[in-house]
Formats: structure tokens, C-alpha cells, sequence
């Protein structure tokens, strides 16, 4: 009787609170860490010289965005890593796709790809000043390289995961390379290089923090360096909270950006 | 113990995917830079329900029991296919015995649902149908099958197993109690594994030959089908699948779907003796008369070529179907070696079960 439906599928009504309770768990989350915290600190439970309250931060936060000071720095920072991403991006693209189509081109850039990846990009930092000198080259520089690897990864990943037979029907009809390359290709492999600059974002904003603490003059990275030469610790969080938004931000951006291009992907 | 697999099509990775789920150590050697870049990719993406093979063959086991566990693999694992059925339809009395005659086969291979119905209830169902009666099958569907693979090669490295891509086999040893196999392209090398599962589709007979000691008489010929696809511009006339009463060498030109609903129209029999995959457009002309026995209303010039696939068979024109060949230790005489021959249509449908049997033989 009864039984029997409930062991089946489950009402949509019960599916559809589960999602509201998992959306208010998410806010709720954070929220209680944040107000865990700010009692920890107002009874001094924890040292309040390396954990300011979250109400101290949040004051010197207006405090800088009133200056203009944060908001100069944060636009410093996303100009960098977005001329990084386009200079890094862009011929990671076109270089894996053409290595997923032409086993060729795989066999020489393969090898190379596989021998360069490994190396902790923060490692090249020395050597990117030195080409680069201490202006914007070197930032830009550290981003690209952190964006380049993945989406050429992925973008190989992505044209040799592509069901066989659109390649077929494209030679079928005597497609040209650039046709090849523009309709099959890159939307065929559209779902995994999104995910390649993803991942290349993330590691992109990690790099330029830490371009941005040698040798810059403006910037997020360059904010927090100073405030630990300052000892301006709320500062250092200011920075730190700054970073953590511009990760969430970019996370939903590129999501929506996912839907809007690649459509035909479902979750 | 250590296996190898040879070809990542929907075989080797179901047959690696369930020795991986047995516990054993797991290794696809792949000649191409992805999965399914041969049969796998290019055929009807039909899960087939089991209808036409003769009783007791592995054809008949395999498709049966293979497409219950495909069924259930799809719903666990989130892999796109619409059971959306299959009517096999009769267009005068000598086709119409001839389904009777097939009616009378599916229910001797178990397969559920399946009824006689009249050209009435066809139409009823496909109003653009010409037809006096058909075989209403509701079982069979279509399937995501690249989404298919990619599930499989996702359990398979879940579970600890690997593709190696690129890695062409050059020759296999038996040396007790290993198998020394020679791999050739960038990393070459010799690597010893307990057991060997040849699973190379249309490569499979050459990779046998291949083998030292492997009885040459033990390898059977291989037979190029290719089957051409052509396309149809515009919307669909059918919801389900439409197959004509089958000729002699195939099941006839037929209606398949895929899940965007985008309707074509094959394979049909083209004997080669070399893999090509270009689809002759002049084809399309012997596709209108067959397509018009079932479907008056297919307009002059509606069909575009598609793409084509190459059936590995092991029977050529004119002679009887032969069936999938699984030649374990038994059939050859060498230990922990399991070739598998001429495993055409329906091998996506029974790859699943197949991968249960192969890996059974891998225990002697």
C-alpha cells in the first residue's frame, strides 16, 4: 500500500525542499563561522593580533574603499589576470586543438607540454623578472603560463574525446581546416576546454598574488605584502577576503558563461 | 592478476572495466589517440532488443542479457538512451511470414513485449507508415553511445585501470608464466601481464597473427561491411524506430533516431576489401526505392550523406550469418589469452555481458 509509494521516487515537493535546505546550509555555513569567530575574538579566545575580528576588518575594508585604495588595487590585479588569461588562453587553444587534430603536431608538442607542465610555476618567477622586468610584462607573464597548461591539456583532451563520426561526416563533405577547426572542434570540445580555463583561472589568481608580493608596485598580492611590512594584520584580511570574492565571482561568471556557449551540456 | 586489454572501442572497455571491477589489475593498449575512434563510433547507436538471431547463439544470449544490464548501466550511471521502440513492418504476405517468422524467434530468445500487430495499429502509432502488419518491439531504444564509453573508461580509472593511447601491440610471447608483450610507438617496450584480452575490432585478426605460436588456422578471415549512413533534411516522420522485413547480408535499410531526434536512414551493404570512411553520395538513389516501400512520403532529394561504419564480419556475401567468436584457451591452446572475432551488430548492445563471459575465461 502506502509503502510502496514511498519506496518509489521520491514527491517533488520533498526534492525541491531538499535543494532549499542545501541553499540555506550553503549560506549558513559561512555565516556561523563568521559569527563564531567574531565572539572567539571578542572574549579573547584567540589572539586578536593575528585574528582580528571580522568587525575590524570589515571597518578598515570601508575605510579603504572609501580611499579609493582597494578598489585601485583589485582592478590593478583583474586587468593583469584577465590580459594573462586572453595572452595565455588564446594560443593554448588553437595549439591543443590543433595537437588534438593532427597526430602530428601531437607528436611534437606532446613531449614538450608533458616535460614543462610539472614545473611549480611560482619557480619561473625569477626568471620571468628577469626577462620581464619589474613592470607589467612579468605579472601578465606568471598569469598566462598558469592559464596556458591547462587549456592546452584540455583542449587536447577535449578534440580526442570527440565522438568520431563529426569528424567523419566534416571529411564527408570535404570541410576545410578552418571549418574543421570552427564548427567541429572547438564547440565538439567546448565542455572540457571550459573547464581548462577554469582550472587555469583559479591557478592564474594564485600566481599573480604571488607576482604581485616581488617587485610590484600596485595590486592585490602587493596590498597584502605591504600591510605584513606595516603589521597592518586587518589589512592583510581585507586583501585575503578580496582574493576569496574574486574567486567566487569568477567560479559564477564562468559557470554562466558555460551555460550560455555550451548550451547543450547538462549537469 | 595483471590484464591486458588490446583497443579501447565499447568491447575492450567493458570487458576492462568488469575485470577492474573483479579485482584485477587493468591496462588498455590503444593503437589510436582517444577511445572509440573505430566500429564503436560509427553505427546506429541502436540498443538492440535481441529479435532476429537464432536460438542458442551468442548473438542471441549476449544481445538479450547484454541490453537488460545496458538498461540498468544507463539509469545508474546517468548515460543519455530513450527506450522509444521498434517496429519491424511487412509491406506484402511473403514479408509478412517472413516477420511472423521472426515474431516466432524473439519469443524463443526471451525477449519481452514483442506482438504481432496490424497495419491499422502501425499506422496508428507512425501515421506516415505503409504497411499491412508489424512487429511491435518495445524494448528496443537508442543510447549516448560515446557517453556510454566515457562511463565506462570513468569506472574503469575509478577503479585503478589505464589507457595507454598511441600504443600499437607488435608481437605477443607466452614465456610461463607471463605473456612478454612488445609495444611499439613513442614509449616502446616489452611489459609482462598475467593475461591478455585481444578486443581490436577490425585489427583483431592481425593482432592474432601477431602472437607467436597462435595456430594460423585458428585465426578466422576478416570480412569488410561497410555500412553507409544518409541523413535526412528536415523534421522527422517517426517517433520510432522503422525497420523493413531484413534482406539477405543485413537488416535493410532502416529508420534510426538519435536522442537530438534527428532522424537517418541505414546502414546499408557495401562489401570493401580496405577501411575507408567516405560515404559515396551517389548511393543515396538505391536508399530512395527502399526507403518509399514503408515511407511514400520521403521527398525527391531530402537525403544527405552522413558518415559510415565497417562491420568486422566473419561471413561474406551470400553466406549465413556467423556469429561472435570468443576464442578463449580452449579454442587455441594458449593460456590466459581471450581473442575476440566478429563482434559486429549487436556488439554495443551485449558488451556488457560479453565483458562478464570474457572475463570468466580470464580465471582458467
Amino acid at each position: 500500500m502506502s509503502t510502496q509509494a514511498i519506496a518509489g521516487s521520491p514527491a517533488p515537493g520533498f526534492s525541491l525542499s531538499m535543494r532549499a535546505r542545501e541553499r540555506i546550509l550553503g549560506i549558513a555555513s559561512p555565516v556561523l563561522l563568521l559569527a563564531v569567530w567574531e565572539a572567539a575574538a571578542r572574549f579573547h579566545f584567540i589572539d586578536t593580533r593575528f585574528f582580528p575580528a571580522p568587525s575590524s576588518v570589515i571597518a578598515v575594508m570601508i575605510e579603504m574603499l572609501r580611499s579609493g585604495e582597494l578598489v585601485t588595487n583589485t582592478l590593478v590585479s583583474l586587468r593583469r589576470l584577465a590580459l594573462g588569461t586572453l595572452i595565455g588562453g588564446g594560443p593554448a587553444l588553437v595549439l591543443g586543438i590543433a595537437m588534438g587534430l593532427n597526430r602530428w603536431v601531437r607528436a611534437v608538442f606532446d613531449p614538450l607540454v608533458a616535460a614543462t607542465y610539472p614545473i611549480p610555476k611560482s619557480a619561473i618567477l625569477p626568471l620571468a623578472l628577469l626577462i620581464f622586468g619589474l613592470g607589467e610584462g612579468s605579472k601578465i607573464f606568471m598569469v598566462a603560463i598558469g592559464v596556458f597548461f591547462p587549456v592546452v591539456i584540455n583542449a587536447t583532451t577535449g578534440v580526442l574525446e570527440i565522438n568520431r563520426i563529426y569528424l567523419d561526416v566534416g571529411r564527408n563533405y570535404k570541410a576545410s581546416r578552418w571549418n574543421t577547426f570552427w564548427t567541429i572542434a572547438l564547440p565538439g570540445a567546448l565542455p572540457v576546454i571550459m573547464t581548462g580555463f577554469k582550472l587555469g583561472i583559479g591557478i592564474g589568481l594564485v600566481l599573480i598574488a604571488i607576482a604581485e608580493m616581488i617587485g610590484a608596485k600596485s595590486g592585490l598580492g602587493y596590498m597584502i605584502w605591504t600591510a605584513w611590512e606595516t603589521f597592518s594584520v586587518e589589512q592583510m584580511y581585507v586583501g585575503l577576503f578580496m582574493i576569496a570574492i574574486i574567486g567566487f565571482v569568477l567560479t559564477v561568471l564562468l559557470n554562466e558563461i558555460e551555460r550560455v556557449i555550451v548550451p547543450w551540456k547538462r549537469d | 592478476m595483471e590484464v591486458l586489454v588490446v583497443g579501447a572501442g565499447v568491447v575492450g572497455l567493458a570487458v576492462a572495466r568488469a575485470a577492474a571491477l573483479a579485482g584485477h589489475g587493468v591496462t588498455i593498449a590503444e593503437i589510436t589517440g582517444g577511445i572509440a575512434n573505430g566500429v564503436s563510433s560509427r553505427n546506429s547507436e541502436v540498443i538492440h532488443a535481441g529479435l532476429y538471431y537464432p536460438t542458442d547463439t551468442l548473438r542471441a544470449r549476449l544481445c538479450v542479457r547484454g541490453r537488460r544490464m545496458l538498461y540498468d548501466f544507463c539509469a545508474s550511471h546517468g548515460v543519455g538512451h530513450r527506450k522509444c521502440g521498434k517496429l519491424v513492418v511487412a509491406t506484402n504476405d511473403a514479408e509478412l511470414a517472413k516477420v511472423e517468422t521472426i515474431m516466432a524467434q524473439a519469443e524463443r530468445n526471451g525477449v519481452e513485449g514483442v506482438e504481432m500487430i496490424g497495419g491499422n495499429a502501425a499506422r496508428a502509432m507512425e501515421a506516415e507508415l505503409s504497411c499491412i502488419g508489424a512487429l511491435w518491439s518495445p524494448e528496443t531504444g537508442i543510447i549516448d553511445s560515446h557517453g556510454f564509453m566515457l562511463a565506462l573508461w570513468g569506472e574503469l580509472e575509478d577503479r585503478g585501470g589505464m589507457i595507454a593511447f598511441e600504443t600499437p601491440v607488435e608481437r605477443m610471447t607466452y614465456k610461463a608464466p607471463h605473456w612478454h608483450v612488445q609495444f611499439g610507438g613513442r614509449d616502446s617496450g616489452v611489459m609482462p601481464f598475467d593475461a591478455v584480452v585481444n578486443a581490436a575490432g577490425l585489427g583483431a585478426q592481425a593482432l592474432a597473427r601477431r602472437i607467436e605460436g597462435y595456430p594460423a588456422g585458428k585465426v578466422p578471415r576478416l570480412v569488410l561491411g561497410k555500412g553507409n549512413y544518409f541523413g535526412f533534411a528536415g523534421r522527422p516522420a517517426f517517433s520510432r524506430l522503422i525497420y523493413p522485413t531484413p534482406i539477405d547480408g543485413g537488416l535493410g535499410v532502416h529508420v534510426t533516431l538519435d536522442l537530438a531526434g534527428r532522424m537517418r536512414f541505414g546502414p546499408d551493404v557495401e562489401w570493401i576489401t580496405e577501411e575507408n570512411y567516405a560515404v559515396d553520395p551517389r548511393r543515396a538513389d538505391s536508399f530512395y526505392a527502399r526507403i518509399r516501400t514503408y515511407w511514400p512520403g520521403l521527398p525527391d532529394g531530402s537525403l544527405v550523406p552522413d558518415y559510415c561504419g565497417i562491420r568486422p564480419k566473419l561471413s561474406g556475401q551470400g553466406e549465413s550469418q556467423a556469429d561472435f567468436m570468443i576464442a578463449g584457451p580452449q579454442a587455441h591452446g594458449l593460456p590466459h589469452l581471450v581473442n575476440l572475432f566478429g563482434i559486429e551488430s549487436p556488439g554495443l548492445t551485449s558488451s556488457l555481458a560479453l565483458a562478464e563471459d570474457v572475463v570468466a575465461y580470464l580465471k582458467d
